[in-house]
């Protein structure tokens, strides 16, 4: 067995082999008689010499920059012991030796900042000698240890060289779009920089984000972020704070500060959001209408000193006003467009225990909500007539998991089960304008456990709740019993390589994963109220079985559901619904792949509400995606998409057929500060034949030559 | 107002009764289906309505209502709906209308507090002289709610970017965040316009069917099949929902391809 040597004892050792070696020179030059100052230019040099490392040639050394060591002059074999490490790992094959020098040429860009250089010879005795010890810091200027610029730009020229029967307004022949990714970063000392933007531009102002009248250039999500120690700052697009009950998905322009401790883990974050999302040169920061903000604080820690993961706390506060459910143009958001208003608090705590097995989650949170912020104009008369006092409410949620074993082995495969149990309280009208998909008014007891063994998986849960829970007189309560199972199948194939090595192929079936998937949902009236009386609601039940199949050069897959969905007051009509997806995926030869997918649905409705139809649709969509590489720089694509609806109360009935391909050459690739130019020829064909709208119909085609000019240098 | 002031008038002065309008000038009747629909306290939510309007008016006639408006079952407005239905025909005749309409959740809330289990959403239709239907709405939970969508997100990706650079042979998929109310049968399908899609009237190509039983959790999350990136420039997607219908503007989103960075 060998002895475990810390680094400290090399450090010692190789102080003492130094030691030994300098009184051992000085013994021996007593005893010649030789004095320092005339040992001859052949002779070896003295056991403590010294290399130097040369000053970087600009000034400031690069992360490709080589390392010039200067060494006196040393014999032959001594130049052959000399080992050079960097950052700790053996670099010597990266080096050349020469009489009076080695150079050493990083065998990879160094990262921005310290770095360690290390020459040292290992004696003909064993021993080692550290020759030399160098600290050094890659920069990139005298001013930035740190300074970075890339652009990653595309601007495409478009000209309709053949189209027919387009409709009418028929778009302009020559068109022009670009796009721009643009990113910088500089650092110095323990600060540190980043931006980041996109620009766009089309010289069809109607296809820029926001349409018209907001130009032909626009700026896409951005984020300055800057640091210094402890203190973080961010201007752009971004979200803070962990996911709650309070905030969650509310990625917003606006600015936030937050300061956090490495040593104790607690940080603090205060911020001003848009409440309504935006994009565009629109609303600088995000931070300049006071009807539109979200503003607050963030707080997090780790109050169990010893054991920092053990448990994590954090407490959000925060207060807005504007449309938190309707985002400007061109940001995807569409909801309710009111201005509300509303502060919400909440305190979250995860912590865990028995070696990370359980794990306890609580969390409490209260809002205040103004349904209509300033207030409703009632009879359209352009003032503000109503105003409701804000609905003020509570929330809680409790969740704990146990995971039994860590380390569970049954039949030699490893057996995973976990299981856990959570509880949650929304109040009716519990509601944070930073979270505009939360939910509310419901009381759940829902328990769940999944296990995992050779391969098979299974997933089962169960819950229960009721909503106004509030208790509030008018409205009627209802009860949601739901139970998922879901089975999962991956067989584990033995395949060894051969006696040659290589792995033999894959059986008929390749690698098959099944999975079936059963949830059933069951809702009925506990409380009768206006327009609701006791006894059943829905019933909802979804079976899905897939089978999917992986080889070395292509997969497929099938996915069946079943659906069936009863209401049992005739608000909505009845459905049975069967949906059969198969999708492929092949890679021929080292050129072409195809993509195949067809999906076909079909609805059938029953017992529709009074004043309605009932009818039954039937919808089939194909695909089918080719992609070849003709060369490194020439490539062909061609898409197919076809759809089929059809209703039986014949309110639809269309087709559809579309073409779309390319044939793509790069002409001249971008590399660097050197521009790239490719050259592109793309055709479009659709076929609509729709037998209801008549108006609907189209066959069309369109071609296009493109030129599109690349840029990507960075600085 | 004026013009029914004026048939009014007319009436009068002709010797006729409210309850035989002449068949030459006047919308007849209207009624809504349904009569009453269950809207969500605290949510609001979308509602498809399908209004029968019946002239009287022979000829060419313009059918109209300027918009729907949301009273206290006493009368008093509690806000309203600028979203007009109109239509010409060959009357005499019956005509329907179907609008789907974004029942506010403040107003909702505005008669809840004054301690009414429903409101009404009443439209007024002329040709001339109007008549009007109120169709009943009752509160109740959002579970209990009919199936409607309340508000829809659309991103890319997981980290629901919006408006990304892609690069060209990149991988990306669009993803919709739903909310709702009451549980049914989401269908819908995934479109895509593009590249160089046309400004004005895209032609929107289906890319993938969606038909997902929505279970009453309120809300979900469906991701897109993957998006075609082989193409430079601007491509556009949206979540084409058919069921149910929604009452606000479905949300497109775009996506850039661009180079390929080396």
């Amino acid at each position: 067995m060998n002895p475990v040597i810390g680094r400290d004892d090399v450090i010692k050792g190789e102080a003492m082999v130094k030691k030994k070696r300098l009184l051992t020179a000085i013994h021996s030059a007593v005893l010649l008689g030789l004095s320092a100052t005339a040992v001859p230019a052949w002779a070896a040099p003295p056991d403590d010499w010294q290399p130097e490392l040369a000053a970087a040639a600009k000034g400031v050394r690069g992360p490709s920059d080589p390392f010039q060591i200067l060494l006196p002059r040393l014999p032959g074999e001594v130049l052959g012991r000399l080992v050079v490490e960097l950052d700790d790992m053996d670099a010597t094959s990266f080096m050349t030796r020469e009489e009076r020098q080695i150079v050493l040429t990083p065998p990879y860009p160094l990262g921005w900042g310290q770095h360690q250089l290390r020459l040292v010879e290992h004696t003909p005795d064993g021993g080692v000698v550290e020759r030399g010890l160098w600290n050094f810091e890659i920069r990139k200027t005298a001013a930035f240890r740190e300074a970075e610029g890339r652009v990653a730009a595309t601007l495409t020229g478009a000209r309709r060289i053949s189209d027919k029967d387009l409709p009418a307004p028929v778009p302009r022949r020559d068109t022009a779009n670009g796009s721009a990714q643009l990113y910088g970063a500089v650092a110095e000392g323990d600060f540190r920089a980043t931006g980041q933007m996109d620009l766009f531009y089309n010289s069809q102002e109607t296809l820029m984000p926001r349409g018209i009248p907001h130009g032909n250039v626009d700026l896409g999500q951005f984020l300055l972020t800057a640091e210094a120690g402890p203190v973080v700052a961010r201007a752009g697009h971004h979200s803070v704070g962990p996911e709650s009950l309070i905030m969650q998905g509310f990625t917003r322009r606006g600015v936030s500060v937050g300061l956090q401790s490495a040593e104790t883990g607690a940080a603090a974050t205060a911020f001003s959001l848009r409440t309504q999302d935006v994009i565009g040169f629109t609303q600088g920061f995000g931070i300049g209408d006071d009807d539109n903000r979200t503003s607050g604080v963030v707080l997090s820690g780790r109050p169990i000193a010893p054991h920092r993961d053990a448990l994590v706390v954090s407490a959000t506060a925060l207060s807005s006003e504007g449309p938190s459910q309707f985002g400007a143009l061109g940001t995807g958001m569409a909801g309710d467009s009111t201005a509300t208003a509303g502060d919400a608090a909440g305190i979250v705590a995860d912590g865990n225990a028995l070696d990370k097995r359980l794990r306890l989650r609580g969390e409490y949170a209260s809002t205040r909500y103004d349904f209509d912020g300033k207030g409703r104009d009632t009879d359209w008369d352009g003032i503000l007539d109503s105003n409701q006092d804000p609905e003020r409410d509570k929330a809680y949620a409790g969740l704990v998991t146990f995971t039994p074993w860590h380390d569970k082995v049954i039949g030699n495969q490893p057996f995973v089960w976990n299981l856990g149990v959570e509880n949650k309280r929304l109040g009716t009208f519990f509601k944070s304008p930073a979270n505009h998909f939360g939910l509310s008014d419901r009381r759940l007891l829902r328990g769940f456990t999944d296990v995992n063994w050779s391969g098979l998986g299974i997933q089962a849960s169960f819950g229960r709740e009721t909503d106004n829970v509030n208790d509030l007189e008018l409205l009627p309560r209802t009860a949601t019993t739901q139970g998922v199972l879901s089975l999962s199948f991956t067989p584990q194939l033995n395949i060894q390589p051969g006696p040659d090595g290589n792995i033999p192929p894959l059986p008929w079936y390749g690698q098959p994963m099944f999975n079936a998937t059963y949830i059933g949902v069951d809702q009925d009236v506990e409380k009768a109220a206006a327009g609701l009386t006791v006894g059943a609601l829905n019933t909802l039940t979804t079976l899905s079985l897939s089978g999917a199949f992986s080889y070395q050069t292509w997969s497929w897959s099938l996915n069946h559901t079943l659906g069936k969905n009863t209401n049992f007051i005739n608000m909505t009509a009845d459905t049975q619904s069967r949906s059969t997806q198969l999708t492929a995926n092949f890679r021929l030869g080292a050129r072409l792949t195809v993509g195949p997918m067809v999906q076909y649905n079909k609805i059938e409705e029953t017992d529709p509400p009074a004043g309605f139809t009932a009818k039954d649709s039937e919808t089939t969509t194909a695909g089918l995606n080719l992609a070849y590489l003709f060369s490194e720089r020439v490539t062909g694509n061609l898409g197919v998409n076809s759809n089929r609806q059809k209703t039986t109360d014949n309110t639809i009935d269309s087709r559809s057929l579309d073409y779309t391909g390319n044939l793509s050459w790069v002409v001249f690739p971008a590399r660097g500060a050197q521009p790239g130019f490719t050259l592109s020829l793309e055709g479009q064909y659709r076929d609509v034949d729709d037998r209801v709208f008549l108006t609907n119909n189209q066959n069309t085609y369109q071609v296009f030559l493109k030129g599109a000019i690349s840029w990507l240098p960075t600085f | 107002m004026r013009s029914t002031k004026t048939s009014l008038i007319l009436a009068v002065a002709l010797g006729v009764g409210a309850g035989a309008v002449p068949s030459w000038s006047a919308v007849t009747g209207v009624s809504p289906a349904p009569s009453s629909a269950p809207v969500a306290i605290a949510r609001g939510g979308s509602l498809t309505l399908s209004w029968s309007v019946t002239t009287s008016t022979a000829g060419s006639v313009t059918v109209s209502s300027a918009r729907g408006v949301f009273r206290k079952p006493d009368g008093t407005a509690l806000g309203s709906v600028a979203q007009t239905l109109s239509r010409t025909i060959t009357g005499p005749a019956t005509v329907s209308f179907t609008e789907t309409v974004y029942v506010p959740a403040d107003v909702i809330q505005r008669a809840h507090k004054e301690g009414l289990d429903q409101l009404r959403y009443e439209r007024s239709f002329t040709d001339g002289a109007a008549a009007s239907a109120q169709v009943t709405l009752y509160i109740v939970t959002a579970k209990a709610a009919g199936f409607g969508l309340t508000n829809l997100a659309l991103g890319f990706d997981d980290d629901n970017k919006q408006l990304p650079i892609v690069e060209r042979g990149g991988k990306l998929k669009a993803r919709a965040e739903i909310g709702y109310t009451g549980a049914g049968l989401l269908r819908g399908r995934w479109e895509i316009a593009g590249p160089n899609p046309d400004p004005d009237k895209p032609a929107w190509r289906v890319l993938g069917d969606v038909v997902q039983t929505l279970t009453g959790a309120e809300s979900l999350i469906l991701a897109s099949p993957s998006l075609p990136t082989d193409s430079f420039g601007p491509h556009l997607v949206r979540l084409h929902v058919t069921e149910p219908r929604v009452g606000f503007d479905p949300p497109e989103i775009r996506y850039v391809v661009g180079e390929k960075k080396r």
